[in-house]
């Protein structure tokens, strides 16, 4: 322990200076390169700048909530040609909402079928959201409502109003048919 | 992301290291003391090379220290810079000036009582005043489209604390050269959850809240009796 002590005291004047500023140099200019290097203008974006409303198809089944599993279901938004098909037997579903406007309308098809659908139609308030620099801003919703026909669905259950990226959250929507 | 907990706990370290030092540096000093005072001044020569890479950040920074006796240096830096974002996605420019105050330790037993080098470990408390103009912003939705606004500018400060570590070494009389490497703690995050500037003179990324950097200085240093 004492002979350590000795040449951590010691060990400085062992150095040429000159030559120790030289290898300090040295590993700067490296450090400098190795920064520069992996330092960007702008950072890659690596979170996903579109945030989704989750819903969910149940029933009621002796007074508690069940999935219901749709044959074949199909989204139609109404003010768009995108159709969103999912694969069969879903009951979960991961929807966009219009950024540019305050609500989204859709037309649900539970099973393409037979063609039957309900149109659903969802009011929010939207939130523009700061996400980073190398993100830039998107929007991020409130839900206040939701209308739909009544074809085939029962009644349709705001759970969680906050559609936003986080999506460890409670499902926003329950759909009961 | 370290915690403000381990924050403190390398601060205590550094704290314990430098009276540690300084106990040790008592001894070394009783036998061999600096005849002169000393005033340092230095320039940071590696944010205009780092600029070659980087272009959308600039950054000039000084350095001015003075030797308090005990092996211990007060230390003031000082510089100003700021950056650009230009894409089609966000657009805004930021500028501010900042300063640094701190103490630094020479932890290099002197070979004779004219021998300034260093190689150091220290302390800094930084602030940086930061003016960030509007920034103009699009989101773009692959179904609806893209919609674009404007977020208005604002007025920030930044407030840092800092540990160091540094050598220089006198190349001609009176003409040093040297590096400081730093870690840096924002201690006012909350400032900067909307639209922090992509890179803050003085302090880094304005989205970290900690950052690693370094310095290399080339210094002058004036010595009177």
């Amino acid at each position: 322990m004492k002979s350590l002590k000795t040449l951590i005291k010691f060990f400085p004047h062992c150095l040429n200076r000159t030559r120790l500023f030289f290898a300090a140099l040295l590993l700067c200019v490296a450090t400098c390169a190795l920064l520069a290097s992996c330092e960007s203008e702008r950072n890659p974006c690596l979170q996903p700048t579109v945030v989704y409303l989750r819903a969910h198809a149940v029933k009621w089944v002796d007074s508690t909530v069940k999935d219901t599993l749709l044959p074949q279901p199909r989204w139609f938004l109404v003010d768009s040609p995108v159709v969103f098909v999912f694969g069969k037997q879903t009951a979960q579903f991961s929807l966009p909402l219009n950024p540019l406007a305050d609500s989204t309308r859709y037309f649900l098809q539970p099973d393409s079928a037979n063609g039957l659908s309900d149109t659903v139609i969802l009011f929010y308030d939207r939130k523009l959201q700061f996400l980073s620099n190398a993100c830039g801003y998107t929007y991020f919703f409130t839900l206040n409502r939701i209308q739909s026909s009544r074809l085939l669905i029962d009644s349709i259950r705001i759970l969680n109003k906050d559609v936003n990226s986080d999506v460890n959250t409670a499902e926003h929507v329950q759909i009961f048919f | 992301m370290l915690t403000q907990r381990s924050m403190y706990k390398y601060f205590f370290s550094l704290l314990l290291l430098l009276f540690a030092g300084k106990a040790e540096a008592q001894a070394d000093s009783g036998s061999i003391k600096p005849n002169l005072h000393q005033l340092r001044l230095g320039v940071d020569v590696s944010r205009p090379i780092m600029s070659l890479w980087i272009h959308n950040r600039q950054e000039l920074s000084t350095s001015l220290d003075y030797y308090l006796g005990r092996e211990l240096y007060g230390v003031v830096e000082g510089g100003f810079g700021g950056s650009q974002m230009d894409y089609p996605d966000l657009k805004y420019q930021s500028s501010n000036s900042f300063f640094r105050l701190g103490i630094e330790k020479s932890m290099l037993a002197r070979m004779f009582p004219g021998d300034w080098d260093m190689l150091s470990v220290g302390v800094r408390y930084g602030v940086a005043f930061i003016k960030r103009d509007d920034a103009i912003y699009a989101v773009t939705d692959p179904i609806w489209g893209t919609a674009t606004g404007r977020v208005q500018g604002k007025n920030l400060s930044a407030h840092w604390a800092e540990l160091t570590a540094g050598l220089r070494v006198e190349l001609l009389q009176g003409l040093f050269a040297g590096y400081t490497v730093r870690g840096k703690f924002l201690v006012n995050q909350s400032t900067f959850h909307e639209l922090p500037p992509a890179y803050i003179a003085g302090y880094g990324q304005g989205e970290k809240n900690t950052v690693f950097d370094f310095n290399f200085y080339v210094l002058y240093a004036i010595r009177w009796k």
